[in-house]
């Protein structure tokens, strides 16, 4: 899951990105509105994570503007200024979610879960593909009841498949949604990670989960 | 009525129902006692003028004194008790009665002796008639012939006084009537006039510091109140101002206080994550000593400005103070700063000049300039501390530095709180420090005056009353 962080205070942005990242998310920064804004627009994230004060452009203004352009990417505002009147504005302008600081970080982690969660219309923290189980919060997974140990990146390339079950996701998409946008990819890394894969989870039952398509990407879906 | 009449109400009523009383009632009384004394004193004029005709009617007949009563006169003595009575007495003997009086030996018994009035000749009273009714009786002593007759006549006064009595009970009536509709009218006219200053009281009443910026509506009032409620508002629009701006300031200590306070809390959270090792521990620890030191700071800064607020900075305590002691506390303070920012700072001040103020605010202001001129600065940048006198029996403290400079825009804002600069942004500081700076300085009755040259520096430069050599003299 990535998340992008928009916050001008430093100190606190680095901590919440060692935070998240401890918790398997991968995290970008933004210190500023404008840095933010772009990278915000720029990169598909599964969450951002806001501050509504901020130098050059306002929270709000990235909000409208990520909302104007039909991006539906789930928004937590996390801000100083916590009064009613503020949360309900920003509330009415398209965010999600909102934490006033000082805030636990177990909530956020929480409440980023849950938001992660409904954007891909899923409510329970467990997500199923066949007699496949994959428990988002405990980061565990397992096969017709046998739990199975994965690498935190392995881990994420499944949640990734299992939350878009069903639909064909491309190379760069998964890449996309599993590392940091500055980290330097080549496309061969997202196939050793996905043959892992099968061979932790297909090897040894009769029905395969993981499919490629040819030319497209992959597809996780439990045998009809 | 569940509510207490105002006290302007009622002594408006009191007043005014008390004073009405009293005039309505001295004038009846005047014309009640007028109308008595116009009735009395016509029939006096009646009495008096038939006294003359009946000496008229005085002659003497073959050396007999009678008395000829013409008919015009006599129908009104014939009947009896009819309200008209004479008796002539010649000496003691009696000469001539009305047949009216019936007993022609009737007293008439005087009710007020008081009331007799007129010469000795001629005297009036009141008396009751043979009738048992009021009377007003005439003695009329009369010489001729000889000897003296004594002209006893008596008229009632019934019609006289029935005129009198009505009038009397109209006055009875008319009177309290008219001082109760006067008060009634009186409270109503009280009670509107005074309804809008009831309206005020009630806005008033609803006014909290939520709704400050509701205002009385002055169109319908009386000019008075207008005036009254316009200070009102007046005085809304100031505290809504000053309170507008502490509640800013409020709203900006909080969240600057929470942006330290959310740091330490993550620091924790995020540490508490998972098992760690020592090192990690102590790093995180050094790194919440560090918040701690900042809001420490920001606290303070805040403590500085209440106090600076409350006017603290008196007039009464104010010292000479040397400026060079000012430098050399600043550069002593600053050292471990300049230190890690490799910035020279050097001092040049003669020992002789002086300002006048209270020694740890001024310390606490050039501190503060100092500071600033150290901590955005460039590595090996410089920052002097210098000091002249000026006209009109000032100093100018000048701290120059070779820092990143303040932009124009930035100029006009950053003695304003919390506000920083972008380029001073995440560096440390309470944002509070030249807004410190000058409310100390103007509370010294001084100004801070600020050149820059982004890039090139800047120059804060403090100007203060200055102790003079006469005054020094004084002053030992």
């Amino acid at each position: 899951m990535k998340i992008l962080i928009i916050e001008d205070e430093q100190r606190l942005a680095r901590l919440l990105k060692q935070g998240l990242e401890e918790q398997g998310f991968v995290v970008d920064l933004a210190y500023d509105g404008s840095d933010g804004q772009f990278q915000a627009e720029q990169y598909p994230y599964d969450a951002i994570l806001l501050d509504l004060m901020l130098p050059e452009v306002d929270g709000l203004a990235i909000l409208k503007g990520l909302r104007e352009k039909g991006n539906d990417v789930p928004v937590l505002i996390i801000t100083a200024r916590g009064d009613v009147e503020d949360r309900i504005k920003g509330l009415n302008f398209g965010a999600d979610d909102y934490l006033a600081k000082p805030f636990n970080l177990e909530e956020l982690i929480a409440r980023l879960r849950a938001l992660i969660r409904r954007s891909r219309g899923k409510s329970s923290p467990l997500v199923t593909v066949g007699d496949l189980v994959i428990d988002s919060n405990a980061r565990t997974v397992a096969r017709a009841g046998t739990v199975i140990l994965l690498s935190a990146r392995e881990y994420d390339l499944l949640h990734y498949l299992a939350l878009t079950a069903g639909k064909v996701v491309s190379r760069t998409e998964l890449i996309e949604h599993i590392f940091t946008s500055d980290y330097e990819w080549d496309s061969n890394v997202i196939e050793v990670h996905i043959s892992h894969l099968r061979t932790k989870i297909d090897k040894g039952y009769s029905s395969a989960l993981i499919h490629t398509v040819r030319g497209a990407g992959y597809i996780l879906k439990a045998a009809p | 009525m569940t509510r207490p009449a105002p006290a302007i109400a009622a002594r408006l009523l009191i007043w005014q129902v008390s004073g009405v009383t009293a005039i309505l009632l001295a004038l009846g009384l005047f014309f009640y006692g007028e109308l008595n004394q116009i009735v009395v004193s016509s029939v006096d004029r009646s009495l008096h003028a038939k006294a003359q005709i009946f000496t008229g009617l005085l002659h003497e007949e073959h050396g007999k004194v009678e008395l000829e009563l013409s008919d015009i006169i006599a129908g009104e003595y014939v009947i009896p008790r009819s309200g008209h009575y004479y008796r002539v007495m010649m000496g003691s003997a009696l000469l001539a009665a009305s047949p009216s009086l019936v007993d022609e030996n009737f007293s008439f018994i005087p009710i007020d002796a008081s009331a007799d009035s007129g010469s000795s000749a001629e005297k009036y009273a009141n008396a009751i008639g043979p009738a048992g009714e009021p009377v007003r009786v005439l003695h009329y002593h009369y010489r001729a012939f000889g000897t003296t007759f004594e002209i006893t006549l008596a008229e009632k006064l019934t019609e006289g006084l029935t005129i009198v009595t009505t009038f009397r009970n109209f006055l009875l009536i008319i009177l309290p009537l008219g001082i109760l509709i006067l008060s009634l009218a009186t409270w109503w006219i009280i009670r509107t006039s005074l309804t809008p200053l009831a309206q005020f009281s009630t806005t008033i009443e609803t006014i909290t510091h939520r709704n400050l910026d509701e205002r009385l509506n002055t169109d319908r009032m009386a000019r008075e109140l207008t005036c009254v409620a316009s200070s009102f508002n007046d005085m809304l629009d100031r505290l809504h101002q000053v309170f507008e701006s502490q509640k800013r300031l409020v709203a900006d200590a909080s969240h600057e206080l929470k942006t330290p306070l959310s740091v330490i809390t993550t620091q924790c959270d995020v540490t508490l994550q998972k098992e760690r090792s020592p090192r990690e521990y102590a790093d995180a620890i050094h790194a919440i000593r560090l918040e701690t030191v900042s809001i420490t700071r920001l606290v303070n800064d805040l403590l500085s400005l209440a106090r600076l607020d409350a006017g603290m900075v008196a007039a009464t305590g104010f010292l000479p103070v040397p400026v060079l002691d000012l430098a050399t506390h600043a550069v002593r303070l600053t050292a471990s700063l300049a230190a890690e920012m490799e910035v020279r700072v050097t001092v040049i001040i003669d020992k002789t000049l002086q300002v006048r103020g209270v020694r740890s605010s001024l310390e606490e202001a050039l501190l503060n300039v100092v500071e600033n001129g150290i901590r955005y600065n460039h590595k090996g940048g410089e920052v002097c501390i210098c000091a002249s006198p000026r006209e009109n029996g000032q100093l100018a403290i000048e701290v120059n530095d070779t820092g990143i400079g303040i932009r124009s825009e930035d100029r006009e804002n950053v003695f304003e709180r919390f506000y920083r600069a972008a380029a001073a942004r995440n560096r440390d500081g309470s944002g509070l420090g030249l807004s410190i700076v000058k409310a100390i300085i103007e509370g010294h009755g001084g100004r801070v005056v600020l050149d820059s040259e982004p890039g090139q520096g800047s120059r804060f430069t403090l100007i203060l009353p200055a102790v003079t050599q006469d005054s020094r003299v004084n002053e030992v």
